[in-house]
This record gives structure tokens, sequence and C-alpha cells, in this order.
């Protein structure tokens, strides 16, 4: 067994993982809906001075209308967002950013912000959602969330068939 | 003293009551200023009455007038050719007709493409699926109900990293953004 997955290239393990959280979130929908279903590939940063400190990659497969909710926690933020699909037969597609954030300042208190943002967008278009703002001037650590939006049969189709040189990067 | 225009023309008009109607004649009969205005008022009031009589000069006029204007226009006018627009038919042949009628059609359906279409942020984002019948209602409540939703998504942040809100929540397109944070 270990042999066998020494074989198997990272890239490939990966994508395998991916294929499958895919399809265990899709076992959830009721038939029908899988064609309707869309992926929201959510990627988080840590950026400070214009370095990328961190990053993590998550894919969600959801409903149209259907929010994806992310909590992300820190060392003294809090912040729960839930960004929501829409799809719309004519124009764009829409995406609906809902959150509250929670941010401990030392010396200074908790301060807590809610806020709703809705952006058109197309299929594979780069979204970004800052919760904490996105100053040029500021050097504080930055939080940005990359969003993308796909079909969730493109997204499968893609696993199925990955390029020969394709990797998940993170 | 010589009394006011109007009441001289209240007089002339044998609308003043007594006394004054009294007094104001003794008046006129040694002012003859008052007695000039009278005649003025007098001779006014003889034209007008004139006019009364040249109205119905001036109707009988055009009576006449049009009496011959009709016996003229029978002898001029060919029948059926003279008519009023509006009581009149106007033939249209049948091909300009069906023209017209496709022109209509066409700017009535050019109107409806060229709508211009409500923006995404007023829109009706709404959508219907047709699925297969549900069978089991109690999965799909649980699907939607559950804690551990599978659209929940937990991340934790690096833990030395401490934040500071730098304004407020912000969502931009990729070709609005750089990298080093600076906006379009």
């Amino acid at each position: 067994m270990k042999r066998l997955l020494r074989a198997v290239k990272p890239e490939f393990g990966a994508a395998f993982f991916f294929l499958l959280a895919l399809n265990a979130g899709a076992q959830e929908f009721l038939p029908g809906l899988k064609e309707q279903a869309v992926v929201l590939n959510i990627t988080t940063r840590v950026a400070e001075n214009q370095q990328e400190l961190w990053n993590a990659t998550n894919s969600k497969v959801t409903l149209p209308g259907r929010p994806v909710s992310v909590k992300l926690v820190g060392e003294n933020v809090v912040m729960d967002i839930q960004f929501t699909p829409y799809l719309r037969g004519k124009g764009p597609n829409v995406l609906i950013a809902q959150g509250q954030i929670w941010v401990n300042i030392p010396n200074e208190g908790v301060s807590y912000k809610t806020t709703m943002k809705t952006i058109p967008l197309e299929f594979g278009e780069q979204i970004y959602f800052f919760p904490l703002g996105s100053n040029p001037q500021d050097s504080n650590p930055r939080i940005e969330l990359q969003i993308v939006l796909k079909r969730y049969e493109d997204v499968i189709k893609e696993s199925e068939d990955p390029p020969p040189d394709s990797g998940t990067g993170g | 003293m010589c009394p006011d225009r109007q009441i001289l023309s209240v007089y002339f008009d044998n609308e003043l009551d007594s006394p004054w109607k009294e007094k104001l004649a003794a008046h006129i009969e040694g002012c003859p200023r008052c007695r000039a205005r009278l005649e003025l008022y007098r001779n006014a009031r003889e034209a007008f009455d004139g006019d009364a009589a040249g109205d119905a000069a001036v109707e009988a006029a055009c009576g006449r007038i049009l009496e011959n204007l009709e016996a003229a226009g029978e002898t001029r006018r060919k029948p059926g050719v003279f008519v009023k627009f509006w009581r009149g038919r106007i033939s249209v042949p049948f091909p300009a007709a069906a023209a017209a009628g496709l022109v209509l059609a066409a700017a009535f359906a050019l109107l409806l493409v060229l709508r211009p279409q409500d923006p995404p942020q007023m829109a009706d984002m709404g959508m219907e699926v047709q699925t297969s019948p549900v069978t089991d209602m109690a999965s799909l409540l649980e699907y939607l109900n559950g804690d551990n939703s599978p659209d929940m998504v937990i991340i934790k942040l690096p833990e030395t990293t401490v934040f500071k809100s730098a304004g407020e929540p912000r969502i931009i397109r990729a070709s609005d953004y750089s990298r080093n944070g600076a906006k379009r």
C-alpha cells in the first residue's frame, strides 16, 4: 500500500482527493440538481508589505442561491463570511458576499463590522474580497480571499482529464 | 363739488336711492360739467343699443353669403369628390398596408430586444429547476439545516499574525486588482 502511495505523484494525489471531496459534496444534492451545481474555489491569502505570507485553498460545491460559509479564525480576528452565487439566464452571474467581522485590537477593544457586497461575475473570473479593507499604504498584514466560480460539471471534467504538466500549487 | 364718476354712473342707471338722487339731480341742473358727462353716458348707451341692431344685420348678411356660397358650390362641385376628409373613405392598397404592418411589428420587436436590461444588483435572480420527485424530505431538511453543512469552511489563519482593520470591506474584480494592493 505504501509503495502504491509513493508511486502516485503528489499532483495526481491532490487532484484525486480534490475530486473525491467534490464528489462527496455533490452526493448531498438531490437528483437533477447536480447539473445546476457550481463550485466556489476560495483561496485565502495573508500578505504583508507586498509579500505573501500564507495561503490556503478550499473548494466547495453548492447550488445557486445557497451560501458557502467561510469562517476565518485568527489570533485576534474572527470572520464569518457567506458567499452566495446566483446564476442569471441573461447577463452575468452575481456573487453576494455577506460578512460579520470581529477584530480584537490590543488596548482598544473589539471592533465589529458587517458587510454586504454584490458583484457581477462570469464563470472562471477571479474576484477578490478584502474583509479588513485594502489600503495600499497600510503596511499591516492584509487578508484577501480570491473567489472563482465554476460549473460543477466543468470542474469534474477538468479533474478527470488533467493536462500532463498540471499541478495544484498552493 | 361734483360727485364721483361712479356715483354719476349709478345715478344715470337710476340706481341711486333717495335722498341722494334728488340732491344729485339738483346739482346736475346747475353743473354743466356733470351734464356733459351724463351726455357722454347717454351717447355710449345709444351706441351699444345700436350695436345690437348691427349684430342682427351682420348675422343676416352672413346668412345671405353662406346661401350664395352653397348655391355656387352646388353648381361647381362634382358629387363625391369634395367630401370632408373625416367622413370620406381612404383606400390604401393592400401591399402598402401589409408593409406598414410589417414595419410596425419589426419596430416593436426591436424595442423588445433593445430594451435595457436590469442591472444585476436590481435584477430578479431567482432560478427554478425541475427535479425528480423528492422521496426523502428528512434528508433534505438534514442537508439544509445541519450544523455540519458541507458548505461550511473553517480556516485557521496564522496564529502569529495580528491583524488590523485597514478600512471598509471591499469586493473587486481581478481587473481592478494589482498584487501590491493598489486598486485602479
